[in-house]
């Protein structure tokens, strides 16, 4: 129920904000729901993030004044837009970089095998 | 494309609200959220009915209430400590004030300390960090408005009550001025933002009924008054004491005058017993203005008595300050002083103690350190005292008489 389908959450738990401000940077402005179906979408349905862990994480991320909003009436209905501040825009570049980094250090751990600990030996 | 009508779009408002969502901020999310869901099943061919049903569903049991509780841990965990602190010194500031009003009861020493330590915690330390508290967790302009209103009302309203209970000036100023923060700004803004919000419930009129309900019985028993009949007899009582002593003191002149000529009497012994008689009564005179004059020190004697003949119960609640008359060379030691040796010469005389009823007032108005008394009580107990003598003397002379006649 947390943001689940494929992988556990414990897996995604630490990257949530990652995967918003990374969504948030390549566009102007999202709504909630536009974020959930983007990240469906360009993970082939891999990775998706529910409402239960996606909003509270929006508005902690406006609340450290990450993300502003932008409210706009479609449908007869108030529609909230995210998008990212100049500190949130530079949060998100530093997010991202840490990831790839953290990625590129648990292949280390993933690919390990017993020729390799022996080399390093 | 589907779009969902007005009236659809308010029933999910409510079925959102109905499920414990109170954020207005997250409210809109939601509801923006699950009319997404709604069209994106319609458009595939469902009816509204069940594409509503189902988006609802889909965030299981309670898994709308948990969205916002999730939203609100995650907005107040960085103030956890901060919280923390509060609980702490909001505990300490309620023993204290417990036990300080357990001690004050008690006369036992330390209860002082203990209000104004337990005050201080709670309205210097507790409410500044509750307010701060408060506004992080539930941000916007009116609701922080309202907040620091109601704080600085709640400060102002307990500091008030501190400073009564120790006698200090400005209580009243504060605490007036506290609760009309609280009644005139705070609740009206409190009352507003609830029917904006649409919470107008039984869970928020209810403090609200408590709240002018209990402050209104408080100003009043702050505020009550005796009934008229008490303050009249009251003040009867007083008047009566001073006419009693008035007349017995004329009656004692009369009585020396006829007396003394007389050759049978020691003349000697007479006149000492007699002056320490009048000594006694203008010592009396003298502890009482002085005990008025330690409060009412910028009004003149003229004013003073017209304060007490026009306005007696006034008057007579005037705190007056207990040690302008304690450790003093003309101040109540000296009166008791004069009362034994006055007490010694009649019985030398008439062989007879003189019985006198000495209030036990007296002994908390000698030993009490730097506080402060009701006029009505010291110079009520003064001036029986007083006459008290002066009937004794009566006697006494009338003894004297009966002997020359």
């Amino acid at each position: 129920m947390y943001i689940c389908l494929m992988y556990s959450k414990e897996l995604l738990k630490g990257t949530l904000k990652t995967i918003i401000l990374k969504m948030l940077s390549e566009s102007d402005s999202m709504y909630g729901y536009q974020i959930t179906q983007k990240v469906k979408e360009i993970t082939e349905g891999k990775i998706n993030l529910t409402e239960g862990a996606l909003y509270p994480a929006l508005h902690k991320l406006e609340a450290d004044g990450l993300l502003t909003t932008e409210k706009k009436t479609v449908g007869n209905r108030v529609r909230k837009y995210y998008s990212l501040t100049q500190t949130g825009n530079g949060r998100a570049k530093e997010k991202v970089e840490e990831l790839k980094e953290f990625m590129e250090t648990l292949k280390v751990i993933v690919n390990l095998t017993p020729q390799n600990l022996a080399w390093s030996n | 494309m589907v779009e969902l009508t007005e009236q659809n779009i308010s029933e999910i408002e409510v079925l959102i609200e109905a499920r414990g969502v109170e954020m207005k901020e997250l409210s809109y999310d939601l509801v923006d959220h699950v009319c997404c869901m709604i069209e994106t099943k319609m458009e595939e061919g469902k009816s509204y009915t069940s594409a509503l049903e189902e988006s609802i569903a889909s965030f299981g049991k309670n898994g709308i209430r948990n969205i916002q509780e999730e939203t609100t841990f995650l907005l107040t965990k960085n103030i956890l400590a901060m919280r923390k602190t509060m609980h702490i010194t909001g505990i300490t500031a309620a023993t204290l004030l417990l036990l300080g009003s357990i001690f004050k009861i008690q006369h036992w020493p330390g209860a002082a300390l203990m209000y104004v330590l337990g005050g201080i915690s709670l309205c210097l330390l507790f409410m500044p960090l509750f307010l701060a508290v408060r506004i992080k967790e539930k941000p916007g302009k009116l609701s922080t408005i309202s907040n620091i209103v109601g704080m600085l009302g709640g400060i102002a309203l307990c500091l008030g009550i501190l400073f009564k209970i120790m006698h200090w000036p400005f209580a009243s100023i504060l605490m007036n001025s506290g609760g009309v923060l609280l009644i005139l700004i705070f609740l009206p803004l409190y009352i507003y933002q609830a029917a904006k919000t649409r919470q107008l419930k039984t869970s928020t009129l209810v403090p609200i009924i408590v709240a002018v309900a209990g402050f209104s019985l408080m100003f009043s028993l702050v505020r009550l008054q005796s009934s008229q009949n008490v303050r009249t007899s009251r003040g009867n009582y007083h008047n009566n004491i001073n006419q009693n002593t008035e007349s017995t003191l004329n009656l004692n002149t009369l009585l020396i005058s006829e007396i003394e000529n007389d050759s049978t009497i020691n003349q000697n012994v007479v006149n000492n017993i007699n002056q320490l008689a009048l000594s006694i009564n203008n010592l009396s005179d003298d502890i009482n203005w002085k005990f008025i004059k330690s409060t009412l020190a910028e009004y003149t004697d003229e004013e003073i008595k017209n304060k007490e003949s026009t306005d007696f119960e006034n008057f007579s609640n005037t705190m007056g300050m207990l040690n302008s008359i304690q450790n003093n060379e003309e101040g109540l030691p000296q009166l008791f002083k004069l009362i034994d040796e006055y007490k010694t010469a009649y019985t030398k005389i008439t062989g007879a103690e003189p019985n006198l009823l000495i209030n036990n007032n007296f002994e908390y108005y000698l030993d009490t350190q730097s506080d402060m008394f009701a006029f009505r009580f010291v110079l009520r107990d003064i001036n029986l005292l007083n006459l008290q003598i002066q009937q004794l003397h009566t006697g006494l002379l009338q003894y004297y008489k009966g002997k020359v006649s």
